[in-house]
């Protein structure tokens, strides 16, 4: 009996979140993932092609992945060649990203320059002098014959901190929605960005009723909540009685979305997007050799921009600049010579401003709170994450802000997107102790409300909610 | 039993729990079937059984036959794996979703505690009801705490009788109202609460959360003698308000005259959001309204008829040929109808009557 080589619940071709290449689904393993060490414990091909999921045992279906390896994509994307004294792939771009999610134009507009030749691996040069005799095991029984030792087996090569694991892995179910939003976390490392998002998921699911208000219903994405609580920090972050300090992420950590959501809303009709965060090491932001693993932000739908409260210096009034980058402006650059090149390739005019929403979130804002600085005291305190209406109020306000406390950097975002508004925010409500937290005093502060601004502009819930207009892909409610 | 009950069942070692649709057919109830798990436990729930029979036995002969939502009502009934005295069986109101007992699900699934402060007020409130009711009926129930509380997603409800004792004089029914307060500390912070007083510092965090439940759970712990009563505990739960509700401002204070510095910044905001917001009318501009359709005639999905000469001329002879065997082949078919029906008969037989008419 033959199968049909690729399951109905998929189309022929999924786009990967991580890499933005094309996948041909004919030819992709399905895997099953253990959770925890993120190792593949099983190859369950044949079964998801005859049956889809239900091929699956159902506790395993939350951890069924769609692998993205080079054989099985139909496209070439930049990352995939390195290049000897390339500082950046858009100083030597060899492919441009063409597509965006929903879109259906070739990912690769361009290629060129494939095929260096490896002197070390020029077989006609003969075996190498210092090279072990080949008739070192002479009886094949895996014993070195001189020696009597068993060759140990290869070790892996160590992953590269600077390139996208090769393979990686799309929950599978991700693969099977047609509406996805992704939206990234940008900001430099400890700014505040996993606690954000950690404050941001929770009150999420708190939240049922009063985001039913805005039309919204909210369920977490297959079993990625369970998932995520499972991690021993964020846990212990969200536990009562013991509120940890999450744990940095480090740039080892796997480039895949942390968390997601399959959000239904009455604007936008039945369909349910699933909108998913991604959240990498801020470090790799201000580095220029982690090209491959920053592939990712080239498919964003919308970002948010972090910017650390506890970054600016000197008082007395006023601030007087930033204690480190924030490596705002190198995404922009990046994003925008992204934008130049599919222009170019697809011969449009470049768009400036770029064509999705941001925010930028002054996170740890209840440190500025606690100098009794004006703009924040004015924002911080109030529980304000439904009332919408007052978000450009309170976007000028920031902006007055940063503009006249030598924080311009953090303002990059505003002339570089099409739609951008501003916020205060707090994850914690104090500063942690010794990886703790105060337990009386943690609260999170309005970190809602950045992100039902960002649904408001794109279109996800009714843009007149922060009094906005000429929103991307926004209809009338049904 | 197993076969009549719905949902997942729970366990806690010593018991297993299922749930069940009433088997008296009232829709806004279900059953909780508690079921031994070994015979020690099933000696214990046999007494536990006959001292639900008694309550709810007292409870209906005081009000009239109404039982509280807030209290489980107990069902006699013969049904159970292992005999009627391995089995108790409990009514109670039937919420959104499946029912569970508190203790199995927190250790389950630990991170459900804390609740949120809605929860917590109406935790409250049910769990002081059902006191109130028992206690005023002549009885203390003795085992308030996690393991005898069932939450259904809509309110709380008494479902175990393990320990209830008569009390005539109501002189241990502070006993419950204490139990009933370390049961809501544990709900609204998510840990048992050590020690037989609350200490100032959670009696604000917990005000801080739902403004007045500090004091109810203070006053609820305090020395015997001057320990609240469960009725009053239950007015005290009515009035509990969650803090969101009740302080929290929403709109900011009025803005604070800008300096020249701010206000140039702010200009220079509102510029940028004006040129963009220009922009995103080019890029994204609003649906044109929709025209009125004008009226079409409606069209025939069949092409008109052509005449034979007609077809001749334009496709050759053969399809003429085809079209007039078609013409042909109608009133053929027709014929063959009536010829298989009664009124071909008739036919036949007038016409045979007419010839012989003719011949004779």
């Amino acid at each position: 009996m033959s199968y049909p080589s690729r399951p109905a619940d998929l189309p022929p071709t999924v786009n990967c979140p991580y890499c933005l290449s094309h996948i041909d689904t004919s030819r992709a393993r399905r895997v099953i993932r253990n959770i925890a060490t993120q190792e593949v414990v099983d190859d369950v091909t044949d079964a998801v092609r005859r049956r889809g999921l239900l091929g699956v045992a159902s506790y395993d279906r939350g951890n069924t992945y769609l692998e993205c390896r080079r054989e099985v994509r139909l496209d070439l994307v930049q990352g995939e060649y390195d290049y000897p004294g390339t500082a950046d792939p858009l100083d030597d771009m060899t492919t441009v990203v063409m597509n965006r999610p929903g879109e259906d134009s070739p990912t690769a507009a361009f290629t060129d320059g494939i095929g260096f030749d490896d002197p070390e691996e020029d077989e006609s040069a003969g075996p190498s002098p210092f090279s072990l005799a080949d008739d070192a095991d002479e009886d094949g029984d895996g014993w070195e014959s001189t020696t009597g030792a068993q060759p140990s087996p290869p070790l892996p090569p160590p992953a590269d901190e600077n390139e996208l694991p090769e393979p990686h892995y799309i929950p599978y179910e991700y693969c099977q929605v047609r509406r996805t939003l992704n939206i990234g976390l940008i900001g430099t490392s400890s700014s505040g960005k996993s606690h954000l998002l950690a404050a941001m998921l929770y009150r999420m699911q708190e939240e049922e009723e009063r985001l039913a208000e805005l039309g919204l219903k909210v369920e977490p994405f297959a079993e990625m909540w369970e998932y995520y609580v499972q991690r021993e920090d964020i846990a212990g972050f969200f536990a009562p009685d013991r509120r940890t300090v999450l744990r940095r992420t480090s740039r080892n950590d796997p480039v895949e979305f942390r968390m997601a959501y399959t959000v239904t809303s009455t604007w936008t009709g039945e369909e349910p997007y699933v909108v998913s965060f991604f959240d990498v090491a801020g470090e790799l932001f201000l580095d220029s050799k982690a090209r491959s693993r920053l592939q990712f932000i080239y498919g964003l739908d919308a970002y948010i921009f972090v910017a650390d409260g506890q970054a600016l210096y000197g008082w007395g009034g006023k601030r007087r600049g930033l204690r480190h980058p924030s490596g705002f402006s190198n995404v922009i650059n990046k994003l925008r010579q992204n934008e130049r090149l599919v222009a170019r390739a697809k011969g449009k005019t470049p768009q400036n401003p770029l064509p999705q929403p941001a925010v930028v979130v002054l996170a740890k804002a209840d440190l500025l709170l606690a100098q009794k600085e004006y703009w924040v005291s004015r924002w911080l305190e109030l529980d304000d994450d439904f009332v919408l209406k007052t978000v450009d109020e309170e976007s000028e306000d920031v902006y007055v802000y940063c503009a006249t406390n030598g924080a311009r950097e953090w303002l990059y975002p505003v002339n570089a997107f099409e739609d951008v508004t501003l916020h205060f925010a707090s994850a914690t409500g104090c500063e942690e102790q010794d990886g703790h937290y105060n337990k009386r005093k943690f609260r999170h502060m309005r970190v809602l409300r950045p992100l039902l601004s960002l649904f408001a502009m794109t279109g996800l819930i009714d843009p007149k909610t922060i009094n906005h207009a000429y929103v991307k892909g926004v209809r009338e409610p049904l | 039993m197993t076969e009549y009950a719905t949902g997942t069942p729970q366990g806690d070692g010593r018991y297993r729990y299922f749930f069940r649709d009433d088997s008296r057919g009232d829709t806004q109830r279900v059953e909780v079937l508690i079921e031994a798990v070994d015979p020690q436990t099933a000696e214990q729930l046999a007494a536990e059984a006959a001292l639900a029979e008694q309550a709810t036995e007292a409870v209906m002969n005081e009000t009239g036959g109404r039982f509280p939502h807030s209290l489980a009502e107990y069902v006699g009934t013969r049904t159970g794996t292992n005999g009627a005295q391995s089995t108790l069986v409990l009514r109670m109101p039937k919420g959104r979703g499946q029912p569970f007992f508190l203790e199995p699900k927190i250790q389950q699934t630990p991170g459900i505690l804390p609740v949120s402060p809605k929860v917590v007020r109406k935790i409250a409130i049910d769990i002081y009801e059902a006191l109130t009711v028992l206690h005023s009926v002549g009885y203390v129930h003795g085992a308030v705490n996690t393991e005898s509380l069932v939450w259904n997603r809509r309110e709380a409800v008494l479902a175990r009788y393990r320990r209830m004792a008569s009390d005539p004089d109501g002189l241990q029914g502070a006993i419950d109202v204490a139990d009933a307060a370390r049961l809501l500390y544990h709900v609204a912070i998510g840990r048992p609460l050590k020690g037989d007083t609350l200490p100032p510092g959670d009696q604000r965090e917990l005000n801080s959360r739902l403004f007045g439940l500090g004091d109810l759970i203070a006053a609820a712990l305090d020395q015997q003698e001057r320990r609240i009563s469960a009725s009053e505990a239950w007015a005290r739960a009515s009035r509990l308000v969650p803090v969101e509700n009740s302080t929290a401002a929403a709109t900011p204070a009025e803005r604070r005259e800008d300096s020249p510095e701010e206000a140039e910044a702010r200009h220079r905001f509102r510029a940028i959001r004006t040129r963009h917001e220009d922009i995103r009318r080019r890029r994204y501009p609003p649906a044109p309204p929709s025209a009125e359709p004008r009226w079409t005639p409606p069209v025939s999905e069949e092409l008109p008829s052509r005449s034979l000469g007609r077809v001749l001329l334009d496709e050759g002879i053969g399809a003429f040929a085809r079209r007039l065997l078609g013409r042909i082949g109608k009133p053929a078919a027709a014929a063959s109808r009536l010829v298989s029906g009664k009124a071909a008969v008739l036919l036949l037989v007038i016409v045979l009557v007419v010839l012989l008419g003719r011949i004779l």
